[in-house]
């Protein structure tokens, strides 16, 4: 079936589905954003070669609005973790563990950055909360909050990141004693071959799963425990023999669901940290091909699709704004580590569109929020704003700030 | 030898000083085609290129230009973007401002099209039998167009090849603290991966005091690179040298802020020179 017919049918069940679900009290906002998107999208003409290199919105403003719509979503929860999602369904969603775990540092990268110490009280109060989930073998649950699901590998490697965060910035033993006990857990539920299997995804190995892995370099260089460096490069060792000559990797396995640009972007952020921290450089070159294509097929379309297939065919008409602002982190730390500049030019125009998309004013739930989907019907997390979006459209404006000023002070020692 | 110059429109400056230039080398081009001005691809392309306020400045300068006629008696009235272009032309006394008079001039056939890669320019191009197309603008080519000529199309890259090959290369090599300078290759089916045929190192002077002005005498150098080797070809001179896809990268279109830091690098390189 052509991919537009797909999309068109697409379009109609969702429309059915919003106006079957919509939380009458949020009618008027959902049908505007739904209108404006439309209109948006019917007008995106990315047509020219100078599409996104000039600037419309500084990066500080932008960067100021998405962390406050994080703090929103903190205190629309309550319990001190981060609601998942806003929905044009019905508002905030409940707290979900694996993305406050891993949105923890960047409130701590933006407090430190910024000198708003409310954002690292806001981190010590979203790990308190993890803390209090962690069960007695070390493993954190999946699911959202009050969810029933048993533990996961993935949402344990994601709170690592904020525990050991926390853990860095306070200096609090018990954030240090949870995050051993969670790196512990994961060498231990670790596959023979290097993958995971086990509470995993549908119990399969996912090589996007080297979001754990980074998660446990962090820990061997926290704690210089080597039974994490090994797991880390069996971990790799096993994902590299799952890249084809194309650069594509093998072994998403997520039936039923179209390969998310998401997902290409978790297993290259994850290859390219864990291999920045534990040293083998054939990774960073693995990262490089499919980065680069990716990198080549945004120049030229001015957009990347929301999904691809193995061949690095689009497979969707909408685009996946988290999957976008991983792609631009990607660029810029390849950009740091190669001194290719290419990579940075494309972060920045990708952090152009970012910009674009998101409400500068408007009602609480949307201002400073990046939908899951442009246009906001796409399949991708559709009417949904996810709080992981926003955390790496942030964290990608911060190296962004950092890159620049870094390149600035090369240029000008003496004023810097 | 018979040669066709592609422009990108009819009020390209570079076009219009490769025809000249081409004219006062002794090799005057047997054909010119241009692309259509007001076709709403152009209009958006310029829209977001200049901004909305440069572009209603470009729109009115050019309306003006049509009002004054298109020869102009006054060398003072011509108004170019490109000061270094200005300059040729009026060193060569060049009383007329776009391409159409210039081929009027000259005795050119010119054919306006939408797109140089179209059936329409092809039939056209048969009818003169044509040895050499000079590239002054017009898009991406496609193997049609390439393959018509008996030599093939040259064209003046503002960068060193094989090194920076696409978009704002002058910029980039600035930027990375190369050197910059004109490649004049043959285009092929690929992006500046044709055979090179030379390459003219251009030093930045004290006169460089911004991107603009470097690029417009990079512009003008492209000139004068091309009807160099049209004399080189006519007289049997010249050895090309293949390039291999993977001896250079290609650069896409920098973003303002990289602008900046190029143009901050080139200050640093000119302030010397100046002192």
């Amino acid at each position: 079936m052509p991919l537009r017919t797909k999309f068109q049918r697409h379009f109609r069940r969702k429309i059915e589905q919003f106006v079957r679900e919509l939380n009458p009290a949020y009618w008027p906002l959902g049908a505007f954003v739904l209108v404006h998107d439309t209109m948006q999208y019917l007008l995106h003409s990315p047509t020219t070669p100078y599409s996104y290199t000039r600037s419309r919105f500084p990066t500080q403003r932008s960067l100021a609005i998405v962390m406050q719509w994080i703090t929103r979503a903190q205190d629309a929860s309550q319990d001190g973790g981060i609601a998942a999602y806003a929905s044009l369904y019905g508002g905030f969603g409940p707290s979900y563990p694996e993305t406050t775990g891993y949105l923890i540092p960047t409130l701590i990268d933006y407090g430190t950055m910024s000198g708003d110490w409310s954002y690292v009280e806001r981190a010590v109060r979203a790990a308190d909360w993890l803390v209090g989930l962690q069960s007695r073998d070390g493993a954190f649950p999946g699911g959202f909050a009050l969810s029933s699901d048993g533990p996961s590998v993935f949402n344990t490697g994601q709170i690592l990141f904020g525990l050991l965060a926390v853990f860095q910035r306070t200096g609090d033993e018990k954030y240090r004693r949870a995050a051993l006990r969670a790196g512990q857990w994961l060498v231990s539920v670790q596959s023979s071959d290097g993958s995971w299997q086990q509470y995993t995804y549908e119990g399969k190995s996912h090589v996007y799963y080297t979001m754990v892995s980074w998660a446990l370099a962090e820990l061997y260089k926290a704690t210089e425990e080597p039974t994490f460096g090994r797991a880390v490069r069996h971990n790799l060792d096993w994902v590299l023999t799952q890249q084809k000559p194309n650069g594509w990797f093998e072994g998403y396995n997520l039936r039923h669901r179209p390969i998310y640009l998401h997902f290409i972007a978790y297993t290259l952020q994850g290859l390219l940290e864990a291999a920045s921290i534990i040293g083998p450089t054939q990774v960073i070159e693995a990262v490089q091909k499919p980065a680069e294509l990716l990198l080549r097929k945004f120049e030229l379309k001015k957009s990347l699709s929301g999904a691809y297939s193995p061949e690095w065919h689009p497979q969707a008409l909408y685009m996946c704004m988290t999957g976008n602002a991983q792609m631009a982190i990607v660029w810029q730390r390849l950009s740091q580590i190669t001194n290719d500049l290419r990579f940075f030019n494309a972060a920045l125009k990708m952090h152009e569109l970012l910009k674009a998309s998101l409400w500068y004013r408007g009602p609480y739930i949307l201002r400073g929020a990046v939908k899951g989907s442009f246009p906001i019907w796409g399949r991708y997390l559709t009417f949904r704003y996810p709080n992981w979006a926003a955390k790496f459209t942030a964290d990608s404006f911060m190296i962004e700030l950092q890159l620049l000023k870094t390149l600035y002070s090369k240029e000008m020692p003496c004023e810097s | 030898m018979r040669i066709v110059v592609l422009a990108a429109n009819i009020y390209s400056e570079r076009a219009l000083a490769t025809l000249v230039a081409l004219h006062k080398a002794g090799f005057t081009p047997i054909a010119c085609v241009c692309l259509s001005t007001l076709s709403l691809s152009t209009i958006v392309r310029k829209l977001a290129q200049y901004g909305p306020k440069n572009f209603v400045l470009y729109v009115v300068r050019r309306l003006n230009m049509f009002r004054g006629g298109r020869h102009l008696k006054q060398f003072q009235d011509l108004q170019f973007d490109n000061p270094y272009l200005e300059h040729r032309l009026k060193y060569h006394n060049i009383a007329f401002s776009d391409v159409a008079s210039a081929c009027t001039e000259y005795n050119i056939h010119l054919c306006y099209c939408k797109d140089v890669n179209s059936e329409k320019v092809l039939s056209f191009l048969r009818k003169f039998d044509i040895d050499l197309i000079v590239y002054a603008g017009g898009g991406i080519l496609r193997n049609g167009l390439i393959k018509t000529p008996k030599i093939g199309v040259l064209n003046a890259h503002g960068g060193i090849l094989p090194e920076y090959r696409g978009m704002n290369v002058m910029e980039w090599s600035l930027l990375q603290g190369d050197q910059i300078g004109v490649t004049v290759h043959f285009i092929d089916s690929k992006i500046d991966t044709g055979q090179i045929c030379f390459v003219n190192k251009v030093p930045v002077s004290g006169e460089d005091g911004s991107i603009t002005a470097l690029r417009n005498r990079i512009v003008d150098t492209t000139v004068d690179a091309l009807v160099e080797a049209v004399r080189m070809l006519a007289k049997g001179e010249m050895r090309t040298k293949p390039q291999a896809p993977e001896e250079g990268k290609q650069y896409f279109t920098m973003h303002e802020k990289l602008l900046e830091l190029a143009e901050l690098k080139l200050n640093h390189i000119v302030d010397p020179l100046l002192k």
